[in-house]
């Protein structure tokens, strides 16, 4: 042991040195300026599993964030981004938001992609009074969750109440669920029966556990109180197509609704043609015709190179930063004040469409019906 | 300084993980690669109870200690069965079926959704909700740790582990169970490890099975071995350097496109040469 001293005593040392190093970079971090560039900190996964989604999101906000630069900044200045690899999970989200909240002192952090690092780094952003913006999480967990989170991404849990809109505009009054005892088609149902009972209508329901595959004995239940509709509500397409068949099989031509998972699946769709013909579904899904979503696909070939993917998510990112330009020009680089300005976006045209956010920090619409036609799924228009 | 704070809040968790590890590794010689399963029990266990059944976090703390414990005996009982590098890839094995069960059993752990809303400790109208009380809360947390690893490694008990893990046959030999002494510290172990995990959950608020996968469990055998095993400074020092280290990082200002890559690759770098230079770890006494 005596002669590790020595050696014992360099790794303090080295460990001294990371530590006090640590402290000196935290020391020389900026404190807000009224002058310079505007540091906005953003949170996405760079390493892992979740940078398929990270990397390309860096990219479309390096895209916006050069175009909002060279016409000019946010009054003159220019925004700099703060990247923090979140990793998607939480304790990493929590790291990078500290980082950003206590060292960085943004007002505003731009993330996380996934939910985890966003539910993590909620009470961070609260403690900070920095606000706390999320183009990517659409877990239903994040809603009303703080005053100063918000996103431009729908929950899941507002194709829900698109779908009650719809059945109420068809002039059905009772609709039956056969439901899966999960989280996500449970959100699915809340969300439809809060928005179906306020309209005037009446919701009835079966649950089912996971694995289950004789679902007739339930079926004959809602049948026999007579609802104008059956919506089948699971987790994966699977269970929906099973559940569909038995249906037909007991010689039941209710009008369908099906969540996102099948009408979102060509496969399904296609190879079980018959069975959901005309079925109705909500799919937050991309315009190809809106100006502003072409404008974005094709500045980011020009720039990158390459396609853009997952353009779901492509364009409420690069809605983001035209927000987060608007917000500050609104109100000033103020956590607190842009969280409450958040809450007074309404209509604002973007490249994912028309964005309002609600009192709960949640996108008012997102989710675009679509009925199942001929093996295909299409826009639905009334 | 509340960025120091919470560091210092996640050096403790990890302190506690890698003191707990290292009883096990350290002092019986077992590589065990399942640290995160026990970690992960405690932050569900915690979490269920105190969102679910409205459960206070010191019980909520002892109720997940139990559970952990209680597999642990089940799991080592199992394990026990194994020696050498079989015995390791059977705890990876152990750590992806607790994992598994997080993530698919969703009436109770909510699947991948994960679990949010986690409320912070409070006890007698005193309550641990800002972050420096917590520091607080952990630090007392890893002394007590830290006091009773020392105790059992200098107890006769300890002595019997490290003779263990010199040669197993011999001490068998004197007439020991070399069984029941392993699955002793094991239970001890996995206990430790869910207050990690209830001290964990109730700090970030948030736990999903990510956190608690095959990975998570290397790092925390990377912290206990580069610290040095069988040396309850070390596991602390370790847990140190492997938490900070990466946070140092951040500061180092590579380009931003390239930033959080290379962090990954230097923080690789960096332990590749202390293994190199180290192998017997910061502290530690032998090697692996």
């Amino acid at each position: 042991m005596e002669d590790n001293k020595p050696k014992i005593l360099s790794w303090v040392i080295l460990l001294a040195v990371i530590i006090v190093g640590g402290f000196f970079f935290a020391r020389t971090a900026k404190a807000p300026e009224v002058a310079g560039p505007i540091s906005l900190g953003v949170i996405l996964p760079l390493t892992g599993d979740g940078a398929v989604y990270g990397e390309p999101a860096l990219n479309v906000y390096q895209l916006a964030v050069d175009e909002i630069n060279k016409s000019g900044g946010v009054g003159g200045r220019d925004l700099v981004l703060v990247v923090e690899d979140g990793k998607c999970n939480g304790k990493d989200g929590a790291n990078a938001a500290q980082k950003l909240v206590n060292v960085d002192k943004v007002q505003i952090i731009i993330g996380g992609i996934c939910s985890s690092e966003s539910l993590a780094a909620v009470p961070i952003a609260e403690a900070g009074k920095v606000a706390l913006f999320s183009p990517g999480a659409s877990s239903p967990d994040l809603t009303g969750r703080s005053p100063y989170f918000f996103r431009d991404y729908p929950s899941d849990a507002s194709q829900g109440r698109v779908l009650a809109e719809l059945a109420y505009k068809k002039g059905w009054r009772t609709v039956a669920f056969i439901q899966e005892s999960l989280d996500y088609p449970l959100g699915i149902f809340k969300a439809f029966d809060a928005r179906f009972s306020e309209l005037g209508g009446k919701t009835v329901k079966e649950e089912f556990p996971t694995g289950a595959s004789d679902f007739r004995s339930s079926i004959a239940k809602l049948q026999s109180q007579k609802p104008d509709a059956l919506f089948v509500d699971t987790q994966a397409p699977a269970a929906s197509v099973r559940i569909a068949k038995q249906v037909k099989e007991l010689k039941w031509n209710p009008p369908l609704l099906v969540a996102d998972i099948v009408v979102g699946d060509p496969k399904t769709v296609s190879e079980n043609k018959a069975l959901f013909e005309g079925a109705f579904g909500a799919e937050f899904g991309v315009d190809p015709n809106n100006p502003k979503f072409q404008h974005l696909l094709e500045s980011y070939k020009q720039k990158y190179n390459a396609e853009l993917p997952y353009q779901a998510y492509g364009q409420t990112e690069y809605d983001a930063l035209y927000l987060v330009k608007e917000g500050i020009a609104a109100v000033g680089l103020d956590g607190q004040k842009l969280a409450a300005w958040s809450r007074t976006i309404k209509d604002w045209d973007g490249a994912s469409g028309q964005v309002t956010i609600e009192a709960t920090g949640d996108r008012a619409s997102g989710h675009v019906l679509k009925i199942v036609k001929d093996g295909k799924t299409e826009l639905y228009t009334e | 300084m509340p960025y120091v704070i919470h560091l210092l809040i996640m050096v403790s968790i990890y302190s506690i993980l890698a003191l707990s590890l290292n009883l096990v590794v350290g002092f019986t010689g077992l590589v065990f690669v399942a640290a995160a399963a026990f970690f992960g029990i405690g932050a569900y266990v915690t979490a269920i109870v105190m969102t679910s059944f409205g459960f206070n976090f010191f019980l909520a703390c002892i109720v997940g200690a139990l559970f952990s414990a209680l597999i642990a005996f089940a799991i080592g009982a199992v394990l026990s069965k194994f020696r050498g590098d079989y015995y390791t890839l059977a705890s990876v094995g152990f750590n992806i079926i607790i994992y598994s069960v997080f993530l698919n059993w969703q009436t109770v752990t909510r699947g991948p959704l994960g679990i949010p809303g986690i409320p912070r400790p409070s006890i007698f109208g005193l309550s641990f909700s800002d972050n420096f009380s917590f520091l607080i809360l952990a630090s007392l947390l890893v002394i007590l740790v830290f006091l009773a690893c020392r105790f059992i490694e200098q107890s006769s008990f300890g002595r019997v582990l490290r003779a263990i893990r010199e040669d197993e046959k011999a001490v068998s030999v004197f007439g020991y169970e070399v069984l029941y002494f392993k699955l002793a510290t094991f239970v001890v172990a996995a206990a430790f490890s869910a207050f990690a995990g209830s001290l964990y959950a109730s700090y970030i608020t948030f736990i999903d099975p990510s956190t608690f996968f095959v990975n998570e469990s290397i790092f925390i055998l990377a912290v206990v071995i580069l610290g040095g095993l069988a040396s309850n400074r070390g596991a602390v020092l370790g847990a140190a350097v492997l938490v900070l280290l990466p946070e140092a990082l951040r500061f180092v200002g590579f380009p931003p496109d390239i930033a959080a890559q290379m962090r990954q690759v230097v923080y690789g770098l960096l332990l590749v040469i202390l293994m190199m230079y180290r192998p017997q770890g910061l502290m530690g006494e032998y090697k692996l």
